[in-house]
C-alpha cells in the first residue's frame, strides 16, 4: 500500500518538472539532500501547502486536492520547520490543539479528545510536563510536544521538516526514537526531511535523496548513501562504512590532511 | 472552577465595582448605596438635585458607552496580538484607531459642510479602520511570516498617515476644530442613550465574531503553515477577524475618538490571569477592558477637580511606559 504518492509534480523555485516519489504505508522514511535541494518544498507540495504547477498527489489514493481542509488535516499531520513558543499556553493546551480538526463546530473538547490528548502525551513522554508553560522548556522537550500534538491529530501521515535540526546529541536520538517508536506502535506513515545524513542513516527504514529539485536516487539507507553519490551530491569527499553492529551505514566528511585549506571555504 | 471561569468573574466584578464608582463621584456626589437602590428601581430622595436624573440621564449612558469601548479595544486588542502573533499589537499601535480617526473626520468635514448627515460618521470611521487594518497586514506580511518590527513599522507608517490626514481636516475645519480635537484625543462625555445603542450595534457582534474565531486564533499562533495543517482557512479567517476589529474600533472610534493602550495593557493582564487560548482570552480582555475604561474615564473626570480630561491623555500616561517595557522585553 502506498501511504502518499507524487506523480509528475513540478513547483516553481523548486522542484524540476517530473518528480516522482511513493510512501509505503508504514514505513519511516527521511528525505536528505544538500541545502536547497527541494526538500521543504516537495514537503509543502505534499501537504497541500503549495499548489503544483503539475502532477498531483495521493494520500492513500486519494487525490489530496478532492480532501476538504478539516479531513486532510485528520489524515496528514504537519510539523514546519519553526514554530514560535505559546505564551500563556500550558503543554496539555498546547496539545490540544491537535483536536482541532476533530471537533464539532462548536463547543469544546469531548472524552473522546481528551483520551487522544492524555494518550498523544504518553506516547511522546511529555506528560510529565503537561501542566508547564510552554515557553519554559528546552529545544528537544518543544519538539517532543509538537509531536505529541501531531499524535493527537490521529493522522494516517505525519510529514515533519527538519525537526531533529538544532537539537543536541540526546535531544536529537530521544526525538528520533520517538518517531520510529509511533511508527512502529500506530503504523503512523512518517516522512521525515532531516538535517544530519548521519542521523537519517541510523533511524529510517528508507532514504530519498535530493539535489536540485531532483529525487536522486531512493530506496533503504545503504543502497541510497555511497561515497561516489554523496561527493557528487554535495561536492565535497566522503567517506562511507557500514557499522560493525546495526550494519547501517555511518559516514563523515573527509579532509585531506596534507592541504592547508580553509575547510570553511567553498570552492 | 478553571482559570477561565475565574478570571471571567474577577473581570465582571471589576467592571460592577468601577461602574458603581463611576456612578457615584462627580459634581454631584451620590453614595454608593443610593447609586445602588437608584439602579435597582428604588426612590430617589427628594431633590434638587435629582439623582435619578443626574444617573439615568448622564452617568449611566456614560458608563455603557465606556464599557462599550472598553470592550471593543480589549477584545479587539487580544484578537490582534493573536492574529499578528505580536506582543505589542493594539488598534492604537498598528494605527487602526488612526484610520478609523480619519474617516471619521472626512465625513464630519462633509457634514459640517452639510453635504452628508452626520450619521454617517460610524461608516466613515468603520471604512477608515478597515482600510488601516488591511493595509497593516499587507504591508508586514511576508510570505506567511509576520515578522514584529514590520508590523509595528507599517502600523506607524498608516497610523502616521491617519493623523495626517485629520490634521488636515482640522485646518479646513477651522470653525469646528476645537470640536474634532477634544473628540480625536478620546472623550466619553456628552453622549446619551443614542449613541450608546450605535456603539452596542457595532461592538457586540463584532465581539461574538471575534469569540466566535477563537479557535481559529489559537491556531495562528503556530504560524500560518501550523493553523493550515490544522485545517483552519487562515485567508479567511484573517478577513473576518480583520473585519471584526474594524467594526468594533470604527464604533468606538467614531463617538470617542482615539483612546489608546488599552486593547494592549488588557490583554497582558488577563493573559496572565486566563493563559493564552483565546476562548476565554478574547471574552474576558472584553470585560476587563469595559472596566478599565470605565475607571479610566472616571480618574479623568475628577482627577483635575471640576476640570476634566479627555481619557485618552490618561490612558496614553498609563499605556505609554508599559507599550516601552513590552517593547525591551519582545527585542531581547
Amino acid at each position: 500500500m502506498i501511504a502518499l504518492e507524487a506523480r509528475g509534480l513540478a513547483a516553481p523555485y523548486g522542484l524540476e518538472p517530473g518528480l516522482d516519489l511513493a510512501v509505503e504505508a508504514g514505513a519511516v522514511v527521511g528525505l536528505v539532500g544538500p541545502n536547497g535541494a527541494g526538500k521543504s518544498t516537495l514537503l509543502r507540495c505534499l501537504s497541500g501547502a503549495l499548489r503544483p504547477t503539475a502532477g498531483e498527489v495521493r494520500l492513500m489514493g486519494d487525490p489530496l486536492p478532492a480532501l476538504d481542509r478539516r479531513t486532510r488535516a485528520r489524515r496528514l499531520g504537519v510539523m514546519p520547520q519553526e514554530e514560535p513558543r505559546l505564551e500563556g499556553f500550558t503543554v496539555r493546551e498546547s496539545v490540544e490543539l491537535g483536536r482541532l480538526p476533530h471537533l464539532p463546530r462548536f463547543g469544546g473538547l469531548r472524552a473522546v479528545d481528551r483520551q487522544a490528548v492524555q494518550a498523544a502525551l504518553e506516547m511522546a513522554d511529555v506528560a510529565p510536563l503537561a501542566d508547564r508553560l510552554t515557553p519554559t522548556l528546552s529545544g528537544g522537550e518543544h519538539q517532543r510536544v509538537r509531536v505529541a500534538r501531531a499524535l493527537a491529530q490521529g493522522p494516517e501521515v505525519l510529514l515533519l521538516d527538519e525537526p531533529e535540526a538544532h537539537l543536541d546529541l540526546g535531544h536529537r536520538s530521544a526525538l528520533m526514537a520517538l518517531l520510529v517508536r509511533v511508527n512502529r506502535a500506530r503504523g503512523l506513515t512518517v516522512l521525515a526531511a532531516l538535517h544530519a545524513l548521519d542521523v537519517a542513516a541510523l533511524y529510517c527504514d528508507r532514504l530519498v535523496l535530493m539535489d536540485r529539485g531532483r529525487i536522486v536516487a531512493a530506496g533503504p539507507p545503504e543502497a541510497v548513501l555511497t561515497a561516489e553519490r554523496l561527493a557528487a551530491v554535495y561536492r565535497t569527499a566522503v567517506w562511507v562504512e557500514p557499522d560493525p553492529i546495526t550494519g547501517r551505514p555511518r559516514l563523515g566528511p573527509r579532509r585531506d590532511p596534507d592541504s592547508n585549506e580553509d575547510p570553511e571555504d567553498g570552492p | 472552577m478553571s482559570r477561565g471561569r475565574l478570571g471571567l468573574a474577577a473581570a465582571a466584578v471589576g467592571l460592577a465595582l468601577a461602574g458603581l464608582w463611576a456612578a457615584a463621584v462627580g459634581p454631584v456626589p451620590i453614595p454608593p448605596g443610593e447609586v445602588l437602590r437608584i439602579l435597582f428601581g428604588g426612590e430617589a430622595a427628594p431633590g434638587p438635585p435629582d439623582h435619578g436624573v443626574v444617573l439615568w440621564a448622564v452617568r449611566v449612558p456614560r458608563i455603557a458607552l465606556g464599557a462599550l469601548v472598553g470592550a471593543a479595544l480589549g477584545g479587539g486588542g487580544a484578537a490582534l496580538q493573536g492574529l499578528f502573533r505580536n506582543p505589542l499589537a493594539d488598534p492604537y499601535v498598528l494605527g487602526i484607531a488612526s484610520g478609523g480617526g480619519l474617516g471619521a473626520a472626512v465625513v464630519l468635514l462633509q457634514a459640517g459642510a452639510g453635504a452628508v448627515d452626520p450619521g454617517w460618521v460610524p461608516l466613515g470611521a468603520f471604512v477608515g479602520a478597515g482600510a488601516a487594518a488591511f493595509a497593516v497586514h499587507g504591508l508586514a506580511w511576508r510570505g506567511g511570516r509576520l515578522p514584529l518590527a514590520a508590523v509595528l513599522l507599517s502600523g506607524v507608517a498608516v497610523g502616521l498617515i491617519g493623523s495626517a490626514g485629520v490634521s488636515l481636516v482640522l485646518v479646513l475645519a477651522e470653525a469646528r476644530a476645537g470640536d474634532i480635537v477634544q473628540w480625536m484625543l478620546g472623550d466619553l462625555g456628552g453622549h446619551g442613550w443614542r449613541e450608546v445603542g450605535w456603539v452596542a450595534l457595532a461592538v457586540l457582534p463584532a465581539l461574538a465574531v471575534l469569540v466566535a474565531h477563537a479557535r481559529a486564533l489559537d491556531a495562528m499562533l503556530l504560524g500560518e503553515a501550523g493553523a493550515e495543517g490544522l485545517g483552519v482557512d487562515v485567508g479567511r479567517a484573517k478577513w473576518w477577524i480583520l473585519g471584526a476589529v474594524s467594526l468594533a474600533v470604527g464604533g468606538a472610534v467614531a463617538f470617542c475618538g482615539l483612546i489608546g493602550f488599552i486593547g494592549l495593557i488588557v490583554p497582558h493582564a488577563v493573559r496572565m490571569l486566563v493563559g493564552g487560548r483565546h476562548r476565554w482570552l478574547v471574552p474576558v480582555a472584553a470585560v476587563a477592558g469595559a472596566a478599565a475604561l470605565v475607571a479610566a474615564d472616571t480618574v479623568a473626570r475628577t482627577a483635575l477637580g471640576d476640570r476634566s480630561l479627555p481619557v485618552g491623555v490618561v490612558t496614553g500616561c498609563v499605556g505609554g511606559p508599559f507599550f516601552l517595557i513590552l517593547l525591551r522585553r519582545s527585542l531581547r
